[in-house]
């Protein structure tokens, strides 16, 4: 009795191929050369911003007196670059969540943040984000790599020429 | 023609030997029996006279056998004929069939065959895997995302100018160094609900992602704002009364 090479071939194709895919994914991808914490704090600010700054305005020779909170103040910087004269802190959530785990904040506009930490290290953190609208519809869906020493900032156009800046940080907790 | 001579049992009467005595002599007699067989069979020849009888009526037959025998090869019918005839049937064969060949014995088909078919298919599954994780794995890159109504997005990620420096160890490596610092965002993939734009900060290196989404919804629930000290702890925000109230202006920031 001779037997069909075809099934016996892709037989062992496949246990190899398995064999050699399957290690990766067993040591997770995370870049090798980081160290990664397991617990993270991670910082999200909702910022109001109001007072709309016009191109025209943005524009002009005359200097634009841009307003912000005490507590933005770290945030003066990147926060000047938007078309927006006031900030105003609304909220700021801190929440402690293992790495790799999906978590989920609210807003106070009855937004919804969910988010998940992939790494984290001394200098780069990865972080997925979902940004949705009180009624469930999607504003935002990314995968973003920054610097663990700085915030990440997303904004959207709300009501009234207004709008909604998010501050997200991650910072490691020491276990 | 052999002669013939059967052993006549009965001129010699009745013989005690059983055949199993008869084939024991018969051995030891033509030399294949072993020693204890051969013992036995001497035992049997010294307490036994009609041992002794059958076996000296054995070696006359042989005898008689063996004068036949030379005999006979003198008569012996020649087979050379026959073995000439085979030749010039097997050349006769080769010409029309081809030549005999003598193949070697195979080792055991599922040897053979499996330990070729595992090897392929492991090279190939290796070579295969290596590839997809070569490809899967790749660091994240950045994306770079223009949105069309936005004529003044400026990309995170510019063309900077960069030096090469030659290394002090004297060999081939080159040392790139960006005029820039490097970019400390990076986007894997971005989805919106509306436009997508980028806003560098100053310093060109990070940048503010800014959804500019399609239909604003008139919202029911409009922001709420505070009037007072900014919280410093961890809570929310309590909506008041005043929607558009503005709060509390501690620095100023002149652009």
């Amino acid at each position: 009795m001779t037997m069909s090479s075809v099934p016996f071939f892709r037989t062992y194709f496949l246990l190899i191929s398995t064999i050699f895919l399957t290690i990766p994914m067993i040591q997770g991808w995370a870049e090798p050369s980081t160290k990664e914490k397991s617990y993270i704090q991670l910082s999200v600010r909702a910022i109001q911003a109001t007072n709309p700054i016009s191109d025209a305005d943005s524009n002009s020779t005359t200097k634009q007196t841009v307003v912000l909170d005490s507590d933005l103040r770290d945030l003066e910087q990147k926060l000047s670059q938007l078309p927006f004269g006031n900030f105003q802190l609304l909220s700021s959530k801190q929440e402690v969540i293992t790495l790799k785990s999906k978590n989920s904040i609210r807003l106070p506009n009855g937004q919804s943040l969910a988010f998940r930490p992939m790494y984290l290290d001394a200098k780069r953190v990865g972080l997925w984000l979902h940004w949705r609208d009180g009624d469930g519809s999607e504003i935002l869906n990314t995968r973003v790599h920054f610097d663990a020493a700085e915030s990440v900032l997303t904004g959207t156009d709300c009501a009234h020429n207004e709008g909604l800046v998010l501050a997200i940080k991650a910072s490691a907790i020491a276990e | 023609m052999v002669a013939e001579k059967q052993i006549n049992k009965s001129s010699m009467g009745s013989s005690p030997l059983s055949e199993r005595n008869e084939f024991l002599l018969s051995q030891f007699h033509d030399g294949e029996c072993s020693a204890l067989s051969a013992l036995a069979a001497r035992v049997l020849l010294a307490v036994s006279k009609d041992a002794r009888e059958f076996l000296a009526e054995l070696r006359e037959i042989s005898s008689q056998c063996s004068q036949h025998g030379d005999s006979l090869s003198a008569e012996s019918v020649s087979l050379w004929s026959r073995v000439e005839a085979r030749i010039n049937q097997e050349e006769q064969a080769a010409f029309y069939l081809g030549t005999r060949q003598i193949t070697q014995p195979k080792d055991s088909t599922f040897q053979t065959w499996g330990a070729r078919h595992i090897i392929l298919g492991g090279v190939s599954g290796a070579a295969l895997a290596s590839l997809v994780i070569t490809v899967a794995y790749q660091p994240a890159r950045l994306v770079t995302f223009s949105a069309p109504s936005a004529p003044q997005i400026a990309q995170p990620r510019m063309v900077q100018p960069v030096a090469i420096q030659r290394s002090s160890s004297g060999s081939n490596r080159y040392r790139i160094r960006s005029a820039r610092p490097r970019t400390t965002l990076e986007v894997d993939w971005m989805r919106a609900n509306g436009s997508l734009k980028l806003i560098p900060d100053q310093n060109g290196s990070s940048a503010i992602i800014w959804v500019r989404r399609r239909a604003l919804r008139t919202m029911a629930r409009q922001l709420p704002s505070h009037v007072g000290p900014t919280p410093l702890s961890i809570s929310t925000a309590t909506p008041v009364n005043n929607k558009k109230g503005i709060g509390v202006k501690n620095k100023e920031v002149t652009r």
